[in-house]
């Protein structure tokens, strides 16, 4: 653990050069934003619980900024839409949504209250997600989709995947900035994206992107792996583990096998 | 002490999964139902996908049905040649049941149907049921055995006679095929496993003594759940073998404390808290049914995944 911790050290150090070094080249192009995360690649072991992921960045001082996670490429979920039929309720429809991201986190270093609408919508920060539900696609369509997607949105809100957070990105010294994200455990593998938007004056003067790997080693990937690969066998060794264990048990009750 | 459960995606606290294993198989030992109805439901409470929830809790049936059914054998409680003819008529019946699931989903609007009379049958059994054994409990020793002769008649009458020597009973072949055959074409129509309703068959329809249908039901829900198990983890990769195994290490301890009681009650005592827990189920549904859902969608239990 501690050196997992001084590993942790020297990337923020390192994150923190990296960034310097890129303002003094990029200052030619005034709307790149700098920024960088740490750690840049997240494993999923059998211990892993989520993990915080820090997103540095440097702009002008005094600039509202916005920061978003979100995941690469689109996920499909199945929905079961509920309906009244005379005076009982019950899944009349089974919907697929796609589309949309896995995950969705937007932090910022401040109210958003005082920006205007179309900046948020932009921005992609608005508390409706419009972004989201512009691209957002029901199969069959359905004439009360809006709702659904209220509804599906409320899901991603309770499981923490989607998020709209004020205030936890700190400023440091004036032009560096901060922010801490939380990486939940239910957020798939795969490839995930920080988007960063410097505002002022109700514009943006700078925008930029990093991008961040979350995936399955170990046994965690091989248990995937296999499980998606060989089926049948991994059906056939599951039932025979469930089994042995439960007449195992059962024996162990008995005080071994003497009958 | 959380882990990484691979095939949900998610991390989970080790301590909760083994309490809610626990739970389930108590209760399957108790009363020989697989625990389905509770176990899927609590899974998806605590962020488990729906897909994962309902097959990882079926690879988890096939270990605390074991270690039930093996501590019943023990005791000389299972009768595996019934168990057997029930479990072929099972097949048969949900086979045809998945078909005609399919065709009146093409016809139109069913499940309305379907499960206001699964609400109705669980209903009626549950009643039936507490009101039998209550009335046995309070004394009045009317023996059901002069009741139930209509059916045992034409059981008896029946072709295809066979002797079930270790539940005393001796009937034709047909009546259990039959039966097996109904309970899994309901199961397969209602989603539901059909426990709740072999049970109170087994015990009032064949004859069978109380604690006989339990351990015989728990070698039958043994049988389809490896099916299930196997099916799920080939066609939908969705058998996480990580939960499947901490929620058996809980509920094949469970179960024993499960089967101990059993024995500690009497027969009429164990019907009592069978018809409680039916009716409790049938509660549940009609709740849902009745009550304004907070929300119009849901995640699917079949399918989906990332």
């Amino acid at each position: 653990m501690r050196g997992r911790a001084l590993l942790r050290r020297i990337g923020t150090v390192i994150a923190f050069s990296v960034i310097l070094c890129c303002s003094c080249i990029g200052d030619s192009h005034a709307a790149e934003l700098a920024v960088s995360s740490v750690p840049e690649r997240i494993n999923i072991t059998l211990k892993y619980s989520g993990e915080k992921v820090t997103l540095f960045g440097e702009t002008e001082e005094n600039a509202f900024i916005i920061a978003r996670l979100v995941s690469v490429g689109e996920e499909t979920t199945k929905l079961n839409k509920k309906g009244r039929r005379g005076f009982l309720w019950m899944n009349v429809k089974t919907l697929e949504l796609t589309h949309v991201p896995a995950l969705y986190i937007v932090q910022t270093s401040g109210a958003l209250a005082g920006l205007p609408d179309d900046l948020l919508v932009r921005t992609g920060s608005d508390r409706k997600y419009a972004a989201i539900r512009a691209g957002a696609k029901f199969t069959p369509e359905d004439p009360e989709e809006d709702v659904l997607m209220s509804g599906y949105i409320r899901l991603k809100e309770k499981q923490g995947l989607y998020a709209i957070r004020e205030d936890p990105v700190q400023t440091i010294k004036g032009r560096l900035f901060k922010s801490v994200f939380f990486m939940p455990s239910n957020a798939p593998a795969g490839v995930y994206q920080f988007d960063v938007f410097a505002i002022k004056g109700n514009a943006v003067i700078a925008s930029g992107s990093t991008e961040i790997w979350l995936g399955k080693v170990g046994i965690e990937n091989w248990v995937t792996s296999f499980a998606k690969n060989h089926g049948l066998l991994y059906g056939i060794l599951a039932v025979a583990a469930a089994l042995l264990a439960g007449i195992g048990v059962g024996l162990v009750f008995r005080g071994g096998p003497t009958h | 002490m959380d882990i990484y459960l691979p095939i949900a995606g998610m991390s989970v606290n080790i301590l909760l999964i083994l309490g809610l294993g626990a739970l389930v198989g108590f209760l399957s030992g108790l009363f020989g139902v697989g625990g389905g109805f509770l176990l899927t439901p609590l899974l998806m409470m605590i962020g488990i996908p729906p897909a994962v929830a309902a097959a990882s809790g079926s690879n988890q049936f096939v270990a605390s049905s074991a270690s039930g059914a093996y501590a019943h054998k023990r005791a000389g409680n299972v009768d595996t040649r019934l168990g057997i003819v029930l479990f072929t008529g099972g097949i048969f019946g949900s086979t045809i049941g998945v078909q005609a699931v399919k065709f009146l989903r093409l016809v139109g609007d069913l499940n309305f149907a379907i499960r206001v009379a699964y609400v109705i049958v669980l209903g009626g059994i549950g009643i039936f049921m507490f009101v039998e054994s209550l009335r046995i409990l309070s004394g009045r020793q009317e023996r059901r055995k002069e009741k139930e002769s209509k059916l045992r008649r034409l059981a008896l009458a029946l072709p295809f006679q066979m002797d079930f020597r270790t539940s005393g009973v001796k009937i034709s072949v047909i009546l259990p095929v039959l039966l097996g055959f109904g309970v899994g074409f309901l199961g397969a129509l209602m989603g539901v496993g059909g426990g709740f309703i072999m049970l109170p068959a087994m015990i009032y329809i064949l004859g069978m003594p109380t604690l006989l249908a339990i351990g015989t039901d728990l070698f039958q829900i043994i049988i389809t759940s490896i099916s299930t198990t196997i099916q799920q983890a080939f066609f939908n990769h969705t058998v996480d073998v990580g939960l499947a195994l901490l929620l058996l290490f809980g509920s094949t301890i469970g179960a024993q404390f499960g089967v101990r009681a059993s024995r500690k009650l009497r027969a009429e005592q164990l019907r009592i808290l069978l018809a409680g827990i039916v009716l409790a189920v049938m509660l549940m549904i009609l709740y849902e049914l009745v009550a304004t859902p907070s929300e119009l969608i849901s995640l699917a239990t079949e399918g989906g995944g990332h």
